[in-house]
């Protein structure tokens, strides 16, 4: 099942890495969902918690790195995960811009770890859904910790089964 | 199997209020020492400041927004299909 982001009346919900790119991300077609979400995270009364995994960064910090190698001077539209691989001097410099974002995104989210036993879980997610590994691990640290709610544009999380997924 | 990380030994000095106020903890049974008595609170603080809301406030204005260009949802999928693909080849040992 999904529903809109804007109607989530929740007080805790899980974060997909394309909703923490939304948020630092001003041109992204979740900007400004994904804005409304850490409003009301930081918001002095009765704040909703944003939860996501560890793994969850690298994702998002890939996919900031991928973005910011379309614009001048790098203008790579192809292969960018092979170029990053081969131009270590291009991934220190993308962070230069990226760095102090993700540290200020740190702040407003609680990480959780990926436990061994999220991985026995990810194996039975993909077996009853069909999820892909990476977001069947997303469903299993949700799972561990009670969380019911996702916010993603990513509709394979409405096999789920217990799981309301937010769209963006 | 569950990894327990080893605690450490570090000196403290407390005012005797404050002890007399570690112990009173204790008694009370809601805790088994001093050690997990400070361990909870020190876990209590660290929360309270990490809601800190000017603290948050700011941490919200560095992050919103700070990057801009060209994404929609066509190019995130790319995206994440381009870093998926050459994660699998290079683990595959194609690359």
């Amino acid at each position: 099942m999904s529903q809109p982001l804007s109607v989530f009346q929740g007080d805790v919900l899980y974060l997909d890495a394309m909703v923490l790119v939304g948020f630092v991300h001003a041109r992204s077609p979740w900007h400004y969902a994904s804005r409304q979400v850490f409003v009301r995270a930081v918001a002095p009364e009765e704040p909703i918690r944003l939860i996501t995994a560890s793994l969850t960064m690298d994702e998002a910090v890939f996919l900031l790195l991928q973005e910011l190698l379309i614009d001048p001077p790098y203008s790579i539209t192809r292969s960018r995960s092979q170029y990053l691989t081969e131009h270590p001097e291009v991934v220190q410099q993308l962070m230069g811009t990226i760095d102090p974002v993700v540290q200020s995104l740190s702040e407003l989210i609680t990480l959780e770890p990926v436990l061994a036993e999220d991985v026995a879980a990810m194996r039975l997610e993909m077996l009853s859904s069909g999820l892909l590994p990476r977001d069947a691990i997303h469903v299993a640290v949700m799972r561990r910790l009670g969380i019911d709610a996702i916010a993603s544009d990513d509709e394979a999380f409405e096999r789920c089964t217990g799981i309301m997924l937010y769209r963006p | 199997m569950t990894t327990k990380l080893r605690k450490q030994d570090f000196a403290a000095r407390l005012s005797p209020e404050t002890l007399g106020q570690l112990d009173m903890l204790v008694k009370g049974g809601k805790f088994q020492n001093r050690t997990e008595a400070i361990e909870v609170a020190v876990n209590r603080l660290f929360d309270a400041e990490r809601r800190d809301p000017d603290r948050l406030r700011r941490a919200f204005e560095r992050a919103c927004g700070a990057i801009s260009g060209g994404i929609d949802r066509e190019a995130w999928r790319r995206a994440e299909a381009d870093r998926l693909e050459w994660e699998a080849a290079r683990n595959a040992g194609r690359r």
